[in-house]
């Protein structure tokens, strides 16, 4: 009898203890008017390149998730700023956006972002599109911005949201000496340990780097002289930024590797050569040297004579 | 086959006062039947062992078949009269498109008057206070709310064990309560729908509020003789 009577003394206890939930069988009831709630984000462009203000992305999209949908979201591409729903006023930096909804209590996770090409984002990263195992040299410009926040309801919500650019363009000059007998022919090449991944919820680069694809080389100035010639072959590549103010390389040197193919009186010659450098350093080097601009840091100037 | 029996149980041991302690089992359990049906059957309250029920725990197994958790108390006031207090609860959501819910709890007092020399019919009185929230086809709108109710209700119980008895009831009555409408819409475009009031409404409705098929245990007991 005693025995019976602890469980039963258990488990009133139990039921006490947990009563506050148990009885709480009654859903919370949303009574608004949909189109008098309104959520309002303001997107600031706290770091992207002055001097490519043409870049500025022309649409984009928001993803909201809330809580529930962590960590794997069924991701909800809520509307982009060239759809119907939105309103908003563009200038130079600021971008404002309302929308008629009404976002219910807890923890929500937005995500705005440009569709940038190459670039595959996700609630949790943004990765450039690789391609077995390398990554595209040349994607868009990637412009992103994430906000977390603990919601206690409210038809009128605003918020603001900074947006950064994430990826900086290189520019790379390669100074080819040679015999005027010689013609360049093609190039080819491949920027190596260039990370890929930025983990947006740390809001860090992901220290797996690859090589890019290859690098497409554009003849520039060719300056004749005494029996040569100096012909100057210039690329770019845009890799991936956690901020302005670095690469995402990780501090581990890189490496370009050209191949170039010219032509003689004997007939086409293929000749290798490799730069190792490290990237960030040489940015740093760069900024100081710099008008002190520093969205302008963009163009990483790679100079060595190559006698052939 | 023979048996030592050293303790006997009270059955044995009223049977056999006087006699040779030693039995066979078949000779035991003839003993056994001759005795109870030379008491009779055992009464509503009568614990068989010289003790009489005083409080009793129940459940209602037509509710635990809707998974929903019964239990009640059952204390005996007098040789007629019982009071108890019920209550269950349950919370299920299906989630599907349309969020389908299930969810309520319920407590109920009664008061009964048993009939008749055996005590098995019964007459009473219950309340109830509840509070339900469903949503049980996905197309209709769900409801929830608090409601009140009571009615009478008669039954029949009856011994099936030493210490368990089944107990068969049915109740009518009315129900009252101011119930909220709702629907499940998204409140911003590509959001998970959430429940949107719809209104309120008062619903009353009267009839069948009670039905039950509920195992009775003995909890405790005092001296006495329950028949």
């Amino acid at each position: 009898m005693k025995r019976t009577w602890m469980v039963l003394m258990l488990a009133t206890m139990a039921l006490w203890l947990t009563g506050c939930r148990i009885f709480d069988v009654e859903d919370d009831l949303y009574d608004i008017d949909k189109e008098q709630a309104t959520v309002s984000l303001q997107l600031f462009y706290v770091e992207h390149s002055t001097d490519r203000a043409d870049v500025l992305p022309s649409s984009y999209g928001i993803r909201i998730y809330s809580d529930s949908e962590l960590p794997n979201p069924s991701i909800q591409f809520v509307s982009a700023r060239d759809g119907k729903s939105f309103t908003n006023t563009l200038n130079r930096s600021v971008d404002t956006l309302s929308y008629n909804g009404y976002l219910q209590p807890g923890s929500y996770k937005l995500l705005t972002y440009n569709n940038a090409r190459g670039f595959k984002v996700d609630a949790t990263s943004a990765e450039v599109e690789r391609h077995g195992t390398s990554i595209l040299a040349m994607p868009e410009s990637l412009y992103l911005g994430s906000w977390l926040e603990q919601l206690t309801g409210g038809e009128q919500y605003s918020t603001d949201v900074q947006v950064r650019q994430r990826t900086r363009r290189l520019t790379f000059h390669v100074e080819l000496e040679m015999s005027d007998m010689l013609t360049y022919v093609s190039g080819t090449g491949s920027l190596s340990n260039v990370c890929y991944r930025l983990d947006i919820a740390k809001d860090s680069i992901d220290p797996t780097c690859l090589a890019t694809m290859p690098l497409a080389w554009q003849v520039g100035t060719v300056a004749a002289g005494d029996g040569t010639k100096t012909v100057e072959l210039v690329c770019e590549a845009n890799v991936l930024s956690p901020s302005a103010a670095e690469f995402a390389t990780m501090g581990v040197g890189q490496t370009l590797t050209m191949e170039i193919r010219l032509a003689g009186p004997s007939g086409e010659k293929m000749v290798e050569f490799s730069f190792e450098h490290a990237l960030d350093e040489a940015y740093r080097l760069g900024y100081v040297e710099a008008t002190g601009d520093l969205w302008c840091i963009e163009h990483y100037e790679w100079r060595r004579r190559v006698g052939v | 086959m023979l048996l030592t029996v050293p303790v006997l149980t009270w059955a044995q041991n009223d049977a056999l006062s006087g006699k040779d302690t030693i039995v066979s089992m078949r000779e035991l359990h003839r003993l056994h039947r001759e005795e109870k049906i030379a008491r009779g059957p055992l009464g509503r309250r009568d614990m068989g062992n010289g003790k009489t029920t005083v409080l009793s725990l129940r459940s209602n197994l037509l509710r635990w078949l809707t998974f929903t958790p019964d239990l009640g108390l059952v204390l005996h006031c007098s040789p007629r009269v019982d009071v108890q207090l019920n209550a269950a609860w349950t919370s299920m959501t299906i989630s599907d498109r349309y969020q389908k819910r299930y969810a309520l709890w319920i407590v109920s007092p009664e008061v009964r008057y048993y009939l008749g020399q055996n005590q098995r019919y019964y007459l009473g009185i219950q309340g109830e206070v509840s509070q339900r929230n469903y949503r049980l086809r996905g197309r209709d709108e769900g409801k929830q709310g608090t409601v009140y109710g009571g009615g009478v209700v008669g039954g029949y119980q009856w011994r099936i064990g030493r210490h368990t008895s089944l107990d068969l009831h049915i109740g009518a009555g009315f129900n009252a309560g101011r119930m909220s409408h709702y629907d499940n819409n998204s409140l911003f475009d590509g959001q998970k729908p959430s429940r949107t009031f719809l209104r309120k409404e008062d619903e009353h409705w009267f009839g069948i509020n009670h039905l039950g098929v509920s195992l009775v245990w003995d909890l405790y007991g005092r001296k006495g003789d329950g028949r």
